[in-house]
């Protein structure tokens, strides 16, 4: 697929990323030189100049051809007007926005834009499973104050030791649901189960302790 | 635009948002005009750019606000308004707001200010009533040189 991506901003390159990895051919839209840089050094000739609510970025950035259209901008109306643009000016079959307000959520949805509404359930919905602190938010428990299911991923870089799971020092209250290899192989975890880089582990935490919880995953395969 | 002896104006709850000349002097307009106009801008001293007796008056109610607000929204009471003018000086601001305005709060009528020429194109095109006051100004500079 040909993805053009508004904004290259934390999401964006993320969402960029992901989507290279995925196999898909991507264009970023993005009015910060440096940013264009940064995306250029890391992910290939990807970034398109200027402003995503602009007709002449969008042309740019070969928008008439695209596939999909995703807005990833910190800005609603920005993202809004975007992907209003790709839509009625360029044809884009398949449109889809972050919306940083919630409030604002049901609006895309009748104007026909995706929606992923960020600090939600967001980078799951966007990204599928990639996310820039490692950490995807797979579902809110509403009826158990506080608790979320997340799936971390540890990085294939962190290390080559595998670590029993009994020996990983984790905060109170989370549970450890299951464990998604790298080779793809899905399991419930046992008192023998070990992990290593490569591996999702899907767990039962609060919001308060995720970050702690992934140094914890992901710091004792690099010790 | 109905004319100000126009009964059908005299009780109209207009929502006017934007803090600059024009987002003033079109909020002035109408309180004169009959209309109860309630002003939501980001900045608190929009009211200086206002005649003072219509704000005594209570014709217009200035409120400080983000327009991107629903609170804010809310509280300019834009679930009682027959009228929602997105006038600020963003074009992206005004799109999103004038569209919450039809399609989430159902105004009856509402105009945005767009002033880029393709994004107006497309919002009129959308059956919003997008202006834009780079065209207006355009032509009527055009004109003036012949």
């Amino acid at each position: 697929m040909y993805v053009v991506v508004a904004g290259g901003g934390h999401t964006g390159a993320a969402l960029a990323r992901w989507l290279i990895s995925a196999g898909h051919e991507v264009a970023v839209i993005e009015s910060d030189p440096a940013t264009c840089s940064d995306l250029d050094d890391t992910l290939g000739s990807i970034s398109v100049p200027g402003l995503c609510t602009s007709s002449e970025a969008l042309r740019r950035a070969g928008a008439n051809r695209a596939d999909a259209f995703i807005a990833t901008t910190g800005d609603d109306g920005a993202n809004l007007v975007a992907c209003q643009l790709a839509i009625h000016q360029f044809g884009v079959q398949r449109t889809m926005s972050v919306v940083n307000d919630g409030d604002n959520a049901d609006l895309f949805g009748v104007l026909g834009i995706g929606v992923a509404v960020l600090t939600d359930l967001a980078l799951g919905k966007l990204q599928e499973g990639f996310s820039t602190r490692g950490i995807t938010h797979l579902m809110p428990m509403t009826n158990i104050d506080g608790k979320t299911v997340v799936s971390i991923k540890i990085p294939p870089t962190a290390g080559t030791e595998e670590r029993p799971l009994d020996r990983i020092p984790l905060p109170d209250g989370t549970l450890v649901a299951l464990v998604i290899t790298r080779d793809g192989s899905v399991s419930i975890p046992t008192a023998d189960t070990s992990i290593r880089a490569g591996d999702e582990i899907v767990i039962v935490t609060e919001a308060a302790v995720e970050d702690e919880l992934r140094d914890s995953l992901i710091g004792s395969l690099a010790e | 635009m109905e004319r100000h002896d126009s009964p059908a104006t005299a009780s109209k709850q207009t929502v006017v948002t934007g803090s600059d000349g024009l987002a003033t002097s079109i909020a002035a307009a109408l309180a004169d005009r009959g209309h109860s106009v309630s002003l939501l801008a980001p900045r608190s001293d929009v009211v200086d750019g206002l005649p003072q007796e219509l704000l005594q008056w209570g014709r217009i109610v200035a409120r400080t606000g983000d327009a991107t607000r629903h609170r804010d929204l809310r509280r300019a009471a834009i679930g009682d308004a027959d009228v929602f003018l997105a006038l600020s000086d963003s074009d992206t601001e005004n799109a999103l707001v004038g569209q919450l305005a039809k399609h989430i709060y159902h105004v009856p009528t509402v105009v945005c200010r767009i002033d880029d020429p393709a994004a107006q194109a497309m919002y009129a095109d959308l059956g919003l009533d997008a202006v834009s006051g780079t065209a207006l100004v355009t032509r009527a500079v055009l004109e003036a040189c012949g």
